[in-house]
This record gives structure tokens, sequence and C-alpha cells, in this order.
């Protein structure tokens, strides 16, 4: 808790990173409510809904994360403040869940801001609320925690974000062309279903990933990392 | 005198580059004990070690105080890196602390170090704009915010002005003498370990070649005692 509240205080103390919060926030608003108008005008197609349910707050996720302010995450390593902090004996793991959580609330509220919108006029709800409080949290948080542990761990944090979003529009890839290239190669279309257990499979790929990251991750490493590289 | 720390064949490895090399050392409860030895002899990884940041390749330590929940309530740290948030103020730097060690009476306890080292008036100030020398009493703040057993220095006054130095080096021995404290302190400076330690340790090339106590101290200069432990060097 108490690394919590610093973390969000410095994230919040960033009067540029609040702007492009509130920016980003109207941004997914406003695709919540765009998406009625596409739906209406191709003849109420629910793949759109699909579409931006499940995929869509993807790739806007990936954006939000390139404008995290990432310098107060390096200015942590030049000052050793993680060396000082876990001198103390604080929990590793305890401190890379604070961290983690602190990237994820800004990244997930715009987010679900969307797809409560969504919800609203599309009545879709079983897929859309399986979207809010399982599939986005649980991929949007792997994405958090790798992101920090990786950022714990080197002091380049732009190589560190292209592997992130590689892996991540991979996902996109899968989830938005699987259907289609299930078309074409085996003859028939996957159904709904099946592209929502896929999410669901992705989904718990990137938890598992993200839960071998944390166990694997040791102090020495940081401490070495932040020093010698 | 019982110890408040006890090294046994302690040794450190960086894949093959042994940097703490069979260290045994006893540091007996009240002392002020100096760890002098040149950059690079292995004096932060030692106190890394003590502080559980890295695991020694082999060997063992104890360090007798008490602990809870895996917080470390009785040590005292300062380390190179000042660890501070420069986006954060003085007070709130030191807030999170107090969070940490679960402080009661937080507020009271901050108003007075900061007072105590002289630092009342930036208490809301951001610790960005605080000169070097404020950063390091700021630091020392810290360190004692839970008025630890033992006080653990890494070459807590490197690059400061004399003055500082000598405020620093005052403030630690009331520290020692007010409660029964006992402070680690490192240094590549001969003068200011000289004029506080009760004992001292030579470290080079991650040995201790040499242990000295406050007799031999005042017997012969520290320089001198240092510049012969290291004869062997030049042979
Ligand atoms: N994480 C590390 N990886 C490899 N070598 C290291 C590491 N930390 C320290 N060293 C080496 O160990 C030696 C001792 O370093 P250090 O403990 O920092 O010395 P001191 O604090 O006495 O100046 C140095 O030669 C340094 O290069
Ligand atoms: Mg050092």
């Amino acid at each position: 808790m108490t690394i919590l509240r610093k973390e969000l205080k410095l994230i919040y103390g960033n009067k540029v990173f609040i702007l492009m919060k509130v920016f980003f926030s109207l941004v997914y608003c406003a695709v919540g409510f765009l998406t009625k108008v596409l739906y209406e005008e191709l003849g109420s197609d629910p793949g759109i809904v699909f579409y931006f349910i499940f995929v869509y707050p993807l790739s806007l996720t990936l954006l939000m994360l390139n404008l995290y302010p990432i310098a107060q995450e390096i200015t942590e390593q030049v000052n050793g403040g993680i060396e000082n902090i876990l001198a103390t004996g604080y929990s590793l793991k305890k401190l890379l869940m604070a961290k983690s959580l602190a990237l994820f609330l800004p990244i997930y509220t715009p987010a679900a801001l969307m797809l409560l919108i969504i919800i609203g006029w599309s009545k879709y709800y079983l897929a859309g609320f399986l979207s809010l409080i399982l599939l986005l949290p649980l991929l949007i948080g792997s994405i958090a925690v790798n992101y920090i542990s990786g950022i714990l761990l080197t002091p380049n944090p732009g190589l560190l974000r292209s592997k992130i979003s590689f892996s991540a529009v991979l996902v996109i890839f899968v989830l938005t062309y699987g259907p289609v290239l299930s078309y074409q190669v085996f003859g028939y279309s996957l159904d709904r279903a099946v592209s929502i257990v896929i999410a669901i499979l992705l989904s718990l790929l990137a938890v598992f990933q993200a839960y071998r990251k944390i166990n694997k991750i040791s102090i020495e490493e940081i401490i070495m990392g932040a020093v010698y590289s | 005198m019982s110890n408040i720390i006890e090294l046994q064949d302690l040794c450190k490895e960086f894949k093959d580059k042994r940097v703490l090399d069979n260290i045994s050392l006893k540091i007996p409860v009240g002392s002020i004990f100096g760890l002098i030895g040149p950059n690079g002899a292995g004096k932060t990884t030692l106190i890394r070690i003590l502080l559980g940041l890295y695991r020694p390749s082999s060997g063992s330590f104890i360090i007798n105080t008490q602990h809870k929940d895996g917080i470390k309530k009785n040590i005292g740290f300062m380390l190179h890196s000042t660890g501070l948030y420069p986006a954060l103020t003085c007070y709130e730097n030191l807030a999170l602390y107090a969070r940490i060690y679960r402080l009661d009476k937080e507020k009271e306890r901050i108003e007075d170090l900061l007072e105590l080292v002289g630092l009342q008036e930036y208490r809301d100030e951001k610790a960005q704009i605080l000169s070097k020398g404020m950063r390091q009493k700021l630091v020392l703040a810290r360190a004692i915010l839970h008025n630890p057993e033992l006080l653990i220095l890494d070459e807590p006054t490197v690059g400061l002005e004399v003055e500082i130095k000598v405020w620093f080096r005052n403030f630690i021995s009331d520290y020692v003498s007010e409660g029964k404290k006992t402070v680690l302190i490192s240094s590549h400076e001969l003068s200011e370990l000289e004029k506080i330690c009760t004992d001292i340790a030579i470290l080079r090339k991650g040995k201790i070649v040499k242990e000295y106590n406050k007799v031999d101290l005042m017997e012969t200069s520290l320089e001198e005692l240092y510049l012969k432990s290291g004869e062997s060097d030049w042979q």
C-alpha cells in the first residue's frame, strides 16, 4: 500500500501524463460511441462489436504504455530508490505488485470506460463483461508486470517496450485474423465462441508468463542491472 | 562484550571474479567500526551482503538485531545511492520510510528529525532542490528514522564539503554515545574514520588485511598503519 501510494503520487504528479490520460480517456469514450455508428452502417454486424470488445482495447493499451512516464522509473534506478527500499527488507514481490498495479490502474480505467459504453448500447452483456472483468484485466495486468519487472532489470526501456509491443501485436493479430485465417486454411470459419476461448487461453498464458517473471526475478539481479549496464 | 555482527569465512564471487575472500569479522556492540580500503576493495559488496541485497557465495554471517515481518526494524543504512525521490518533498521522502517501518507518531518523529539535521525549513520543498550536503543529511535522517540499534553507512560523506564532513562525524559520535548504538562505516578516506572509530579493519582486494582497536590507534597513526598494510602490494 505504501509503495502503491508513492507510485501513484509520482505518476499523477506528472502533468504531461495526466493530460495524456485525460486525452486517452476521451479517445476511448469516443471510440465507444462511434462503434455504434459503425455498427449501424455495417448492417448491425455483431463482429464489429466483438472486435471492439476483445481486440481494440489492447491496441490502445499499447499506446498508453508508450506514454507512461518512464523518466521516473529510470531515475529510480539511478538514484537507487529500489535498492534503498529493498535494503529495509521490504518484499520484492510486494514491491513489484505495487508498481505493476500503479501502472495497471491508469491504463485499465479508460479501456473499461469504453467497454462500458459499448456494452451500454450493444447489450452484449456476456462478452462485454467477460472482457471487462476478466480478459482485459488479466492481459493488461500481465503486460504491466512484465513491463515493470523488465524495467527494473534494464536501463533500456525502449527495447523492452518494443518486445512487449511485439507480443501484444501478435496476440491482436491472432484474435483479429484467426477466424479469417481458419476459414481460408481449414475451410470453415471459427465460431465466435472459439475466438473467446482463444482470448481466454491467451490471457491465461500472459498471466502464467507474468507469474514466472515475478518468481524468477531477484534483488541481486536488479541491483546489478542498475549498476553494471 | 557481545557482538552485533559476526562474519565467518564469507566469500562473494561475481562470475569467476572473487570480490570478497574469506572475510571473518566480529563487530562489538557499541562500537564505531570503520571498514577502510581503496576503491574496489569490496566494501560496498560486503555492506550489500549485510543488508540482504546480495547473497554470499559461501560462508555465513549473523546480525544480532530484532526483525519484524521481514522488515529490518533495527538496522539503518546509507548507501552510495541516496534513494531519494526528487519529485517528493523532504517530508514525503521520510514519510515513505516511516510507513515501511510502520512507525507510530510518524509526523512528530519526522519533524523532530528534520530539525535535528537542520532541514526543517525545507520540509515541504522537493528533494531535487537540495544541495548534495543537504541530501546526505536527509538520507541520514532517514537512516535513523526508526531509531535503529545498528547503522550501516557506506562512504556517507564522500564528495562532501569539509564542514559537513565534520558535522557528520560529530553527529555519529553523538548518536552512538547517547544510546547503545553500533555503527559500521566504510570509507576510503582515513581522516574520516580515524577521529571517531573505536575499531578499524583494513580491506584490500577482498581480504581483511589488518584489524586495529582503539589502543593500536592511539599508539600509531592510522595513516602509518594503512600504508603498512598495503606494503605487500609494492613488493
Ligand atoms: N555486480 C557486480 N558484478 C561484477 N563485479 C562487481 C559487482 N559489484 C562489484 N563488483 C566488483 O567488485 C569489486 C569490489 O567492488 P565494491 O564492493 O563496489 O568496492 P568498494 O565499495 O570497496 O569500492 C570491484 O572490482 C567491482 O568491480
Ligand atoms: Mg563502494
